[in-house]
């Protein structure tokens, strides 16, 4: 009994784990690197939680979870409130109704799926954030995200397929 | 599934309030921002001081060049003081000749940038600046080159500004030297642009660009940047003097603007010191006096073309 404390509490600490990802990968794009007057514009880590999780393990971040992160980045950010929430929740939506598809394909394939749910997202973006400030918004800042985004997504999913391990071990 | 369906229904639908009303959630946003102030302050830190330090070794490569570089416009710069200070006390000779009063009463507080938001269509500082160091809405915020932006949200210990550079960032100006009213608008590009210039006008290339003050909006005559080459579409856009990917430390303008009084003896400057009111005369009677204003004028004129 007394053994199974610590196993309980590490198995809780990993199974927040892909949620507090996420909300670090918000942080961490607020932090002032001085890209504000770039061509870079910081990718958005949430996004490569969202799609990830929602293949792998969707128990682990649950909508609720997503909702609350798109909520923390637009308060964060200054941004549309609802705008990050709203399309998170869609992209988490559209994996999900692909996961069949999707899950345990070979990772070139998993890098090619996340690319497309990359331009939808920034498509999405591009109307939402056109209809939300009633003008047509300059494409560039948000197809360099799309890039950058992209470009993070295999390095970020080596973290979470460790982190996925760990839960494994600890379960 | 059905969670997540309410749930984008919930998103959505803030979206539609705050397009509705963009003061929705201003007191949420307050109350976000003081709660993740100290937060984006901790982490901000260690970052800015690895930034700072990269730099630092950057300056020794060009240690030489940068020497000689300062050494030659610290010359330059002797001569411009010079200038500079016949020029303020001719100035400050004719102020008091035609009572002008329209300066406001400034004052600076300094801050660090904390965090940014270089999004897909934000561009914002955030500074460790707030009510409790008297920052309002609406105040100018400055760098050692120039104007920057100006306070959207001050919350208790940190603030949010709005870069000129956003989307949203629409500041009356002057194009100089002719004087020439426009409204800088930002556009999330690295440099804003000039819109309703008067028909017919095009603007030099290198014109400076500086605040005008209409609308009480920020304080006349800060230094924003040059106009450049026109841009295919026809529009002229503006080279800030502020390098924004440089900036760490800002200073946010503290000023109160004139008030009109109805009183019967004109208008006096809130803030101001009692010698500077006592030397105040009512506006009226200096504007009365056209053939005075005009001799001071072309008197003034003479003295910037010596």
């Amino acid at each position: 009994m007394e053994a199974q404390a610590p196993n309980q509490i590490a198995k809780a600490f990993w199974q927040c784990t892909p949620g507090m990802i996420a909300l670090i990968g918000v942080l961490i794009s607020l932090i002032p690197f001085g890209l504000v007057s770039h061509w870079l514009v910081f990718p958005a880590l949430a996004l490569t939680t969202v799609y990830f999780w929602a293949i792998n393990q969707p128990s682990l971040l649950p909508p609720a979870v997503i909702f609350m992160i798109g909520l923390a980045q637009d308060f964060f950010s200054g941004g549309p409130v609802g705008l990050w929430a709203f399309v998170y929740l869609v992209a988490y939506a559209s994996v999900l109704s692909q996961r069949n598809i999707l899950y345990s394909q070979p990772f070139a394939v998993l890098w090619g799926g996340f690319l497309v749910l990359s331009l939808v997202v920034g498509v999405l973006i591009w109307l939402v954030g056109s209809f939300y400030y009633s003008q047509v918004l300059n494409v560039g800042p948000i197809a360099l995200q799309v890039l950058s985004t992209s470009l993070v997504y295999p390095i970020m999913s080596k973290i979470y397929s460790q982190v996925q391990t760990n839960i494994s071990i600890a379960s | 599934m059905t969670l997540l369906a309410f749930l984008i229904f919930v998103s959505a639908v803030l979206l539609f309030i705050g397009r509705a009303d963009p003061t929705a959630f201003e007191k949420s946003r307050l109350w976000v921002l003081d709660g993740i102030a100290p937060v984006l302050e901790t982490v901000s830190k260690p970052v800015m001081s690895a930034i700072d330090y990269i730099g630092r070794a950057d300056d020794l490569v060009t240690l030489y060049e940068e020497n000689d570089r300062l050494r030659e416009e610290n010359l330059q710069l002797q001569d411009w003081r010079e200038a500079t200070i016949r020029l303020e006390q001719k100035l400050e000779r004719y102020q008091a000749l035609l009572n002008v009063q329209i300066d406001p009463k400034m004052d600076f507080v300094t801050g660090r940038v904390i965090a940014e938001t270089g999004g897909p269509f934000l561009r914002t500082f955030v500074v460790n600046l707030g009510r409790d160091q008297s920052i309002e809405n609406g105040y100018a915020v400055i760098d050692s080159s120039g104007l920057i932006g100006r306070v959207v949200t001050a919350g208790k210990e940190a603030s949010r500004i709005l870069l000129l550079t956003d989307l949203n960032s629409r500041v009356p100006v002057f194009v100089e030297p002719e004087h020439v009213r426009a409204i800088l608008s930002g556009d999330n590009r690295n440099s804003p642009f000039l819109e309703h210039l008067p028909k017919n006008y095009r603007p030099q290339v290198g014109s400076r660009v500086v605040t005008s003050g209409d609308g009480g909006l920020l304080p006349p005559g800060l230094p924003i940047g040059m106009v450049t080459q026109q841009q295919p579409g026809g529009q002229f856009r503006v080279a800030l003097f502020s390098n924004l990917s440089q900036t760490d430390f800002v200073r946010v303008v503290q000023y109160e603007f004139p008030k009109v009084s109805t009183d019967a003896s004109g208008p006096q400057p809130e803030g101001r010191d009692q010698e500077g009111a006592a030397k105040s005369e009512t506006l009226s009677s200096s504007t009365s006096s056209g053939a005075a204003t005009q001799a001071a004028d072309s008197s003034l004129r003479n003295d910037l073309v010596e």
